[in-house]
Order: C-alpha cells, then structure tokens, then sequence
C-alpha cells in the first residue's frame, strides 16, 4: 500500500521540483535583465544660467571614501530583533556608499582690480587674490552603492551623499591644498609674464612679495 | 624535537623580518597616496552653465510581475568650460615691443568641469504599486548616472565651448591690453 503511494507521489513531485526550478531559472532571469534595461527617456536639458568667469585653477586633491549610514528598522524594534540585538546579530538597516570625488582649488581672477596688477619697465608687479576652493565635484557616476539593506529614502540617500562633500574639504585643508594652489597660481601667471618679455615678476602678498628675476634671453 | 627548537626561532624571525616588510609597504602607500592625493594643473575657466534636467523612468517590468514603478527626479549640474593651458607655453606668445603688438595662440576650450550636487536633486514624484519593490539606492544612482551621461553628451549642442572660446579671446585681449599692447591677435590651435 505504501509503496503504492511513493510510486504514485514521485512523478508529481519530482514534475513540481522541475517546474520550481524552471521558475527560480525563470525569475532570476528576468530580474538580471531588468536591473540592466531600466533606462531613463531622453530628456532635454535646459540651460538656466550663464556666468562668465576667471577661475584659475592649479591644485586638485583627489579622495576616495566610505560612507556609512545605520538606522532601526521595524524588526528591530520588536521583542524578537532585541533578542537577536542581545545575541550579537546585526538587525539594523544599512547603507554603504563607496564615493570618490575631487576638490578644484585656485584663484578667481574677477576678484582682482586695475590696482592689483602694475606694470614698471620690465618689471611686473602683481597682487594676487587669496586662494578658494573652486570646485567640490561628486556627481552619481562617483558613487557606488557597496551594501544596502532596508528601504532608503530618497532624501536619506542625499543626506548621506552630502557629507562626501564635506569630508573632501577636510581632506584638502588637511593635505594644504589651497597653499599648494596658489604657489601653482605663482608660476602660471610668471610663465606668462615671462614669455610676454618681462623679467622681473613681483608678487606682492600680505605682509611679504617673492621676487623672481628670470634673465631674458 | 631538537629539529622543531631549531624551526621555531627561525620561523619567529622571518615573521619579523616579513611584518618589517608590510610596515615598510604600509608608509610607502601613505607617502604614495599623499603623492596622488593632490596634483598640479593650470586651467582656466571662463564660463559655466547652470542647466537642469527631469530624470524620468517607468519600469513596467517583466511579463511576470504585476504593477509598475515610476519615478521622476529633477537635478541642475554646473558645467565649466575654459582652456586647458598644460599646453600653453612661452612658444605661443610672439611679442613685438617696439610695435606694441603681440599675437598669442591658445588651444580651443573643453569642457573642464561637471559637478552634479546631491544636494540639488530633487525627487518629484515616485509611484510604486503593491507588488513592486521600491527603487533602491542603487536604482536610483543608476538612473541619475544615465541623466549625467546625457548631460556631458549633451556638451557639444549647449554652445558653452563657443562661449568659452569668445571669453579666453576677451580675456586674453584685456591682459594684454593691461600690459601696454595695443595690438593683440588671439588665436586658435
């Protein structure tokens, strides 16, 4: 009687295991090819400003960075996901962006004026503006998403986003980039002093001047 | 046993001369990072654009799921344009004092910079119905990516590397003009 039964049983079964492995296969499938087809429509893109300038830029500090965000999901609120807290397991929601961005430093030449720059026989005297961070650029192609778990808000993701910005300036500060960028300013705007026929080029900072006589040949 | 008293030491002092040797790698990684961490450059930039664009997509998905997404997210980009004077040398300027003239050759101008705030995208609208999954972050880093590709594609059509070549042209005739010339021919690479 039994063995009846199992002769019977198996070829449904093993029917039902084909068609559930047809369906995984199916499934797994279907969601590769649409994480790769999900495109967006060409939209256009519309110009709303337009603003000349006169940014020189000399130093750019390069970083790569980790940026983690954890927050308390409904399991882990519940008697249960305390338990699993108390145990050591990890309950908690996450997100783990690896961004890497740039800082363009320099000077904005529009700062200067009529008395900032003096011309004296072949001699150059120049007055340049104070060193800024032009540029901090971390745009979506410069991050990645490591590990995510949970549901994000878009303005989670942003806010976590945002503090790259921050770190990289950090980082600048940290490496002196601005000092970097105007000794960089100094010898771009000498190179074409020079080559435009003076031979003395002073610059005048606040407090002290470089001189830097270059024979003319 | 005398064998393994005799391994051991040794053993004990290749560790040491190997960690000697990962401490060392160690601090010429950080000396090479602080090297690549910042690098010199000369650019000039002489325009940008602000610009703006709705990231749309509609994902109806598969023939097995039901439902759909969609999900509309409004971004501005800054575009930057000017010369790239790595090139520029003392070779490009051909000065003639006693006539007061000088004549300078520039490269044409590129696009330098592209800098999409996180700050300044917007989600304006997103519908998920029941049995969809929302969209994660990387989906929607995706898609924002797709919207920076159409941006930096769409460089060519916007008329800033135009408007970049007219300003470097200006700006180099009012430098010159400071210095005392009173002819100044700019021209292109």
């Amino acid at each position: 009687m039994e063995k009846k039964i199992i002769v019977k049983i198996t070829p449904a079964a093993v029917l039902l295991v084909v068609l559930l492995l047809v369906g995984a296969f199916l499934l797994h499938r279907g969601v590769r090819q649409e994480k790769r087809s999900l495109a967006i429509d060409d939209t256009p893109v519309i110009v709303s400003k337009i603003r000349s300038l006169g940014e020189l830029t000399t130093a750019c500090y390069y970083d790569e960075m980790v940026l983690t965000q954890t927050k308390p999901n409904a399991f882990s609120s519940t008697a249960l996901g305390s338990l699993a807290e108390g145990l050591g397991k990890d309950v908690d929601d996450h997100l783990v962006l690896i961004a890497k961005g740039t800082v363009r430093a320099g000077l904005d030449l529009m700062d200067m004026t009529g008395e900032d720059v003096r011309f004296v026989g072949d001699t150059a005297y120049i007055r340049l503006p104070a060193p800024q961070y032009l540029d901090v650029i971390v745009n979506p192609s410069d991050f990645e998403v490591f590990a995510e778990t949970g549901k994000w808000t878009h303005e989670e993701i942003t806010g976590l986003q945002e503090t790259a910005r921050t770190r990289l300036l950090m980082g600048a500060d940290h490496y002196g980039l601005k000092s970097k960028a105007y000794a960089g300013a100094m010898d771009a705007v000498t190179e074409l002093l020079v080559a435009s026929g003076y031979t003395y080029i002073r610059f005048d900072h606040p407090g002290s001047y470089i001189r830097m006589p270059i024979p003319r040949d | 046993m005398r064998p393994l008293l005799h391994t051991v030491p040794l053993l004990l002092a290749v560790l040491l001369v190997l960690s000697g040797c990962n401490g060392r790698a160690a601090v010429e990684d950080t000396v090479q990072r602080e090297i690549e961490a910042i690098t010199a450059m000369k650019q000039l930039s002489l325009v940008e654009y602000r610009v703006s664009k709705i990231v749309k997509a509609e994902d109806e998905g598969a023939w097995y799921k039901i439902g759909d997404r969609k999900i509309l997210l409004s971004c501005t980009a800054y575009l930057k344009a000017g010369i790239d004077l790595a090139t520029f040398g003392p070779d490009d300027v051909d000065v003639d004092w006693s006539g007061k003239r000088v004549s300078v050759t520039i490269p044409h101008a590129t696009l330098l910079s592209l800098d999409m705030p996180a700050s300044e995208i917007r989600e304006e609208y997103d519908h998920v119905t029941m049995f969809r999954h929302s969209f994660t972050a990387e989906e929607r880093n995706a898609l924002l990516r797709q919207g920076e590709k159409q941006i930096r594609g769409s460089v060519p059509s916007l008329g800033i590397l135009e408007k970049a070549d007219e300003n470097a042209r200006r700006f180099f005739e009012s430098v010159f003009q400071k210095m005392g010339f009173e002819t100044v021919e700019v021209s292109f690479r």
